[in-house]
């Protein structure tokens, strides 16, 4: 028998009542036990408002109270790394330099800042300044990409590991960091009044004309490729056991030399920077203060370690995508941009282009080298004379270049920069290869390493 | 007993309304501690107080420069930068002298403080968008405009300016009073009569047409082709910044033949001069507004700021 039919209708309204009260004797000891608890603890002892206000004061007293300003380094998204020196004051107005250029590095300019609570503790610059360049989306003012520059940041949020002396941000849209810390007053003293020189070190390296450098810390010796476009500094070298080594890492300018975003370890030693070059005309070295060792830099015929199989890909990547390789300037001789003057060659309705290295167009058996023209009314490139030619890959990673005949519309020049170009390019030592980029590679004589073209793929 | 039971009840739920929630009293001065709230704040500088007493006290107009991410910026999606601090006064004198003086000095303050936009933002630098098209411009409803370009703008008077600088503050010029005139019609619309002057035309595929082509099929810009309401404000906007002569010219240099869609040289003109003829009688009848006037005035402005 089913244990609910035990119960009569009586007994089941005795126990329905019963409960009835019990649960309402429970609900009033419940509600005189818990209702007015005068001590409810929270996790904060403050409103989130309060603590809100908090954070951004003190914040805020951090950045504008600290009297000699701050040393930044701002890391783009897009690459490269960037000095700063900023003065805040408790107004919303700062001051900076930065090592964009000359100019911004030696003209401190005033503009405005305000902290704001968004979804983090952010700090914005809200007026324009040199921080903005590198995010301006004008190709115009930084060089970058059209509608978003260097992928930088002006708008940044608090990291949580910010401390007393060391401000770490993180950009809001782009995701660049930047890494603030204290100045010292002879720091503030030579940023506030224009001795922040960025060319020391620029012209300082510009006395060495070969494309290979080398610098040489006691024994030990590094290749050494420093880009002052990108902002980026390449060292190859072979440790200790023999192995080679690459370390590519960012670089900014200091006041006395460069720094590097990753230090240089080899070993035991340790360099996070280079300082006090002194050009030295008669060993043609320029010396330089390495991580507290005297060291030196000076020009080479080629590489310490060859990337050997460079030429290869670069004529590779060109033929798997089907596109060609261009270069603006054409070749770099002795210190000198587009040294033949390939910019001055024009026809009548068209003027030079681009230089053109394209393998194999259209499946052919040799590959093509010429300088392309535009026509300017319509916008279109003109090809109107070129040479065929075949290249070899060496196996000590050099790249020649055999002439098979002229490509023509018109005749290929037998004088001026067309013709001083295509003798230079068929110099029978060939060249080595250097992958700058994704899609950029150098091209360097082997026979004068004073003499280079810069290659990149232009889609 | 139930009856007592109840009582004790209501007693008891009584006492707990009254006494259980006495801890929290409402302070209206703890709101100020919410941090945000009624907008950002920051130490007045010498912009601030320009724009307080030079447009936002006299014709209740704001003007914000700092960058605020979440200001909306309609459909821009592309990275923007601020404005440099040095342009903003110039600019927004330039403005004032352009736009706000003309339109006071022929319908009157009162005319110009119930029709104007109340707020402007400005940005540094243009918006780009796809196929290498770049925007100047953009209006909210009637309420809102946003100035860009403004890093690139520049007037007689700033640092370094020469004429062929002219093109970014005629484009700034150019795009208030295209908005402005939208709050007009907005306000009081134009004649029936413009709709269907030549309403075939109007295309949103304005951008396969240049400003050089588009006067042929009747229209003063490209953009005018847009639909009827840009059309109208278009044609405003054109003759005033740019004067009486140049509409004259405009119609005078439009060449013999037909075009793709079919309009002769004689249907252009006589569409060019009745948008004409209705903007002059709109602006007289609807506003009390000598449009000639206020052409000359405008365009003296134009001149005096740019060349």
């Amino acid at each position: 028998m089913p244990l609910f039919q035990c119960f009569t209708k009586k007994s089941f309204h005795y126990i329905m009542n019963a409960m009835r009260k019990i649960i309402f004797y429970c609900l009033i000891a419940t509600a005189f036990f818990t209702a007015c608890k005068k001590n409810e603890s929270h996790v904060f002892n403050q409103s989130p408002d309060e603590r809100l206000n908090e954070v951004l004061a003190k914040y805020q007293s951090e950045l504008s109270g600290a009297a000699n300003g701050w040393n930044a380094v701002l890391y783009p998204q897009g690459g490269g790394a960037y000095f700063f020196y900023f003065k805040f004051n408790d107004a919303n107005r700062v001051q900076m330099v930065s090592d964009f250029d000359s100019a911004s590095a030696v003209t401190p300019k005033e503009s405005s800042y305000r902290l704001k609570a968004l979804q983090q503790p952010s700090l914005i610059f809200d007026t324009y300044s040199y921080i903005h360049v590198l995010s301006d989306p004008n190709p115009a003012v930084n060089g970058g990409a059209v509608g978003s520059g260097l992928l930088s940041d002006f708008e940044f949020y608090f990291n949580d590991s910010t401390t007393a002396d060391t401000v770490k941000l993180t950009g809001r849209v782009n995701g660049s960091k930047m890494i603030l810390t204290k100045a010292t007053a002879e720091q503030a003293t030579s940023y506030t009044s224009g001795q922040f020189n960025i060319d020391l070190f620029k012209e300082s390296l510009a006395n060495i004309l070969q494309y290979f450098k080398r610098l040489t810390i006691g024994s030990t010796s590094y290749d050494i490729n420093i880009d002052p476009i990108t902002k980026v500094v390449i060292f190859t070298w072979t440790d200790a056991q023999g192995n080679i080594q690459t370390l590519a890492t960012t670089f900014y300018y200091t006041l006395n030399g460069i720094a590097f975003g990753k230090p240089l370890i080899n070993g035991g030693t340790v360099i996070s920077g280079l300082t006090e070059p002194v050009w030295s005309p008669g060993t043609s070295t320029l010396n330089v203060n390495a991580g507290g060792s005297a060291a030196t830099i000076t020009g080479a015929a080629k590489p310490l370690v060859i990337d050997t199989d460079a030429g290869h890909r670069w004529w590779q990547y060109a033929i798997t995508n089907g596109n060609y390789w261009i270069s603006d300037n054409g070749f770099h001789v002795n210190g000198t941009d587009d040294a033949y003057g390939l910019k001055t060659l024009a026809t009548d309705t068209s003027a030079y282009y681009y230089l053109m290295y394209w393998p194999q167009p259209g499946g052919q058996t040799y590959d093509v080298f010429l300088p392309a023209y535009l026509i300017t009314a319509t916008n279109q490139v003109d090809i109107i004379y070129g040479i065929a030619q075949r290249p070899s890959f060496l196996s000590d990673g050099r790249v020649t270049f055999r002439y098979v005949g002229d490509l023509t519309v018109g005749p290929y020049p037998g004088t001026g920069p067309a013709a001083l170009t295509r003798t230079q390019f068929l110099s029978s030592q060939g060249y080595y290869f250097v992958q700058t980029g994704p899609v950029n590679y150098d091209m360097v004589s082997a026979a004068d390493s004073r003499i280079w073209v810069s290659w990149v793929d232009p889609f | 007993m139930k009856r007592v039971v109840n009582y004790v009840f209501i007693l008891i739920a009584g006492c707990l309304l009254l006494a259980s929630c006495t801890k929290d009293s409402i302070n209206p001065a703890d709101a100020e501690s919410i941090n945000g709230l009624g907008g950002d704040t920051w130490t007045p500088g010498a912009i601030d107080n320009w724009i307080k007493d030079t447009l936002t006290t006299p014709y209740n107009i704001s003007v914000k420069y700092k960058w605020d991410q979440f200001e909306d910026i309609s459909d821009i999606t592309s990275i923007l930068v601020p404005p440099k601090e040095e342009n903003i006064v110039p600019i927004l004198s330039a403005v004032r002298q352009v736009w706000i003086n003309p339109y006071i000095a022929e319908a009157g303050e009162s005319f110009f403080k119930n029709t104007t936009p109340k707020y402007f933002y400005m940005i540094g630098s243009p918006a780009f968008g796809p196929n290498q098209t770049i925007k100047l411009g953009v209006a909210e409803g009637g309420k809102k405009i946003i100035l860009l370009a403004i890093n690139l703008t520049k007037v007689k008077g700033m640092t370094g300016y020469n004429a062929t600088d002219s093109f970014w503050a005629k484009e700034m010029f150019h795009t208030i009073n295209h908005e402005y005139a939208h709050i007009l019609h907005q306000t009081v619309l134009y004649p029936q009569d413009f709709k269907s002057l030549n309403s075939n035309l109007l295309t949103t595929n304005w951008t396969d047409y240049t400003d050089e082509v588009a006067p042929r099929d009747g229209f003063v810009s490209a953009y005018a082709m847009n639909n009827s309401d840009d059309d109208f404000v278009e044609t405003v906007s054109l003759m005033l910044i740019n004067g009486r002569p140049w509409f004259e010219n405009l119609i005078a240099s439009i060449p013999n033949g037909v075009t793709d869609r079919g309009t002769t040289k004689e249907t252009a003109v006589a569409h060019l001069r009745a948008k004409e003829s209705i903007i002059v009688n709109y602006y007289k009848q609807v506003w009390n507004i000598d449009f000639y006037q206020l052409q000359t005035r405008v365009r003296n402005a134009v001149v005096s700021m740019l060349y």
